[in-house]
């Protein structure tokens, strides 16, 4: 479990630098939508960071990673986040135009999915009530 | 459902982080219990309860609503 941690840290670490150097690079000439990848692409790598650095923190106070609640939360958001994605691909495709090749389509609806994901747990964890 | 988990950790002088150690659940997990928000599963509950060493049914207390 600790060496998944560690990956995730690496490889956030690695796209985040990636994505600085990138957007650095063409600081002159970047489009608002380039930005706006960048942007998208910076904040998961720095979320999927802090995560794991909370988690490995947590296991080392000797907490489980995962237990009935976590599980539960996991589940549902995986849930929600499965049809807001389908909708997400459905808007995607209708509106396939507006996008200037099929790798950038592609690629959003990938980023977009990995936000939507963590934006269903999110609300998933603050509203759980079995009630 | 409603539950005295608060009220019994300070009797036992328990932090969350200890009771959540004791039962082996997330500290995060013993904060919703003791908000309200989460039911927990049987088994929790009565690993809950055989810390305190009291009955399930004086820990959790089951109202109709």
């Amino acid at each position: 479990m600790k060496t998944k941690r560690v990956l995730i840290i690496l490889v956030g670490l690695t796209l985040t630098f990636t994505v600085g150097i990138l957007a650095y690079s063409q600081m002159e000439e970047i489009q608002p939508k380039m930005l706006l990848i960048y942007g998208l692409i910076g904040i998961v790598a720095i979320i999927s960071i802090l995560s794991a650095i909370k988690k490995m923190k947590e296991e080392k106070e000797g907490q489980p990673i995962y237990d009935e609640l976590t599980t539960q939360i996991k589940h549902k958001a995986g849930h929600d986040a499965y049809i807001a994605s389908m909708y997400m691909w459905l808007f995607i495709f209708l509106f396939r135009d507006l996008f200037p090749d099929t790798e950038t389509m592609v690629g959003g609806g990938i980023l977009l999915s990995a936000l939507i994901g963590f934006i269903a747990k999110t609300i998933v964890r603050r509203k759980f009530n079995e009630k | 459902m409603r539950n005295r988990i608060k009220e019994l950790r300070a009797r036992d002088n328990l932090t969350q982080l200890d009771l959540a150690k004791l039962v082996d659940v997330r500290r995060e997990t013993i904060v919703f219990l003791e908000k309200g928000k989460y039911n927990p599963s049987l088994k929790l509950a009565l690993n809950i309860s055989r810390i305190f060493k009291m009955r399930i049914e004086d820990v959790f207390i089951f109202e109709n609503e």
